[in-house]
C-alpha cells in the first residue's frame, strides 16, 4: 500500500449494490486452471499447452511454472463451453483440469 | 491445435528395447487398458481411475454441469486413450526383432502417441504406488526387474527422452 495515499481514501464511503438477476454474473468468463500433480513431467506439460493452445515456448514455459510453483495456473479462459471443451482436451492428455468461473 | 513433429522432418526416431521392458509396457498397457474401459474400476485402482478421469468442476454445485460433461465426453475421452494404449501394443509387437530385444521406428505422430500412451501408464502406475513430489528421482536400469517403482522411473525416462525430441 502506498504510504503517500491520502487520508481521504481510507475512510468508510457508503456503496451502493449492483441491482442483480439473483446474482448470476454473466459477465464474469470460465477460467480453466491446470492443478498441480507430482506425476506430469514439466517438459510434458508445456508440450501440451504449446499443442492445445498455440502457445510460443516462453509463455507455456511460464504456466507450467506456475502451475508447479503456485500450485495451479489459469491458462485460459472463455464461456463455458469453450472452458468445457479446453478441460476435455487437457483431461485427453492427462492434465488435471477444472473450471469455474473467474472470482 | 497443432501436431507434433520432429525438428527435422525427414527425421525418424529409432527406440530399442529389450523384451524385459517390452514386456513390462504391454503387461501395463492392458492393466491401464482395463482401468479405463471397465464399468466400475478394479479395485485398487479407484484413485488412478479419478487421475485418469478428473472432474471438471470442482464447486459441488455444479454437479449437474459435472454430470453433463462426464456424460459428454467420457466415452470419447476413453476410446481415445484405449486407442492409444492398443497402439502401443500392436507397435511393439509390430517391431523389428533384435537380439534380446525390439527395435521400434517412430515418425513424430507415433512419437507423440506414445508419449501420450506412457503419460497414461505413468498416471496409473504413480497413483498405485504413491508418487509424491518430493521424491528423489532414479531410473531403474532394467525395469522388469525392479518392481513398480523402478518400471514408473524407467517409464519417466523413456517419456523425457521422447519428448526430447518433439516439437510442436
Amino acid at each position: 500500500m502506498n504510504p503517500a495515499a491520502p487520508r481521504a481514501a481510507m475512510l468508510p464511503v457508503e456503496i451502493t449494490e449492483p441491482i442483480t438477476d439473483g446474482g448470476v454474473d454473466t459477465d464474469r468468463p470460465w477460467n480453466v486452471v491446470v492443478w498441480n500433480d507430482p506425476v506430469n513431467l514439466m517438459s510434458y506439460v508445456v508440450l501440451v499447452f504449446r499443442k492445445l493452445f498455440g502457445y510460443t515456448e516462453e509463455h507455456a514455459t511460464r504456466l507450467m511454472l506456475e502451475v508447479h510453483h503456485e500450485g495451479r495456473s489459469v491458462v485460459a479462459s472463455g464461456t463455458r463451453e469453450q472452458a468445457e471443451h479446453h478441460v476435455a482436451r487437457l483431461h485427453a492428455h492427462g492434465l488435471w483440469a477444472t473450471t469455474q468461473r473467474d472470482s | 491445435m497443432s501436431d507434433y513433429r520432429f525438428e527435422d522432418p525427414d527425421t525418424e526416431l529409432a527406440l530399442g528395447l529389450r523384451d524385459a521392458e517390452a514386456a513390462a509396457i504391454s503387461d501395463l498397457a492392458r492393466s491401464v487398458r482395463i482401468v479405463l474401459d471397465a464399468p466400475l474400476p478394479p479395485a485398487g485402482d479407484e484413485a488412478a481411475r479419478d487421475r485418469l478421469f478428473p472432474r471438471a468442476y470442482l464447486d459441488p454445485t455444479e454437479d449437474a454441469a459435472e454430470l453433463a460433461f462426464q456424460a459428454a465426453v467420457h466415452a470419447d475421452l476413453a476410446a481415445g486413450r484405449i486407442a492409444a494404449l492398443d497402439g502401443l501394443v500392436a507397435d511393439l509387437e509390430a517391431g523389428e526383432r533384435v537380439r534380446g530385444g525390439v527395435r521400434i521406428v517412430l515418425d513424430a505422430e507415433r512419437a507423440g502417441r506414445w508419449v501420450g500412451a506412457i503419460n497414461d501408464l505413468r498416471l496409473t502406475l504413480g497413483t498405485r504406488i504413491g508418487v509424491a513430489d518430493d521424491e528423489p528421482e532414479y531410473v531403474g536400469r532394467v525395469a522388469a526387474d525392479a518392481g513398480d517403482v523402478g518400471l514408473y522411473h524407467w517409464l519417466t525416462g523413456l517419456q523425457e527422452g521422447l519428448i526430447s525430441h518433439l516439437i510442436v
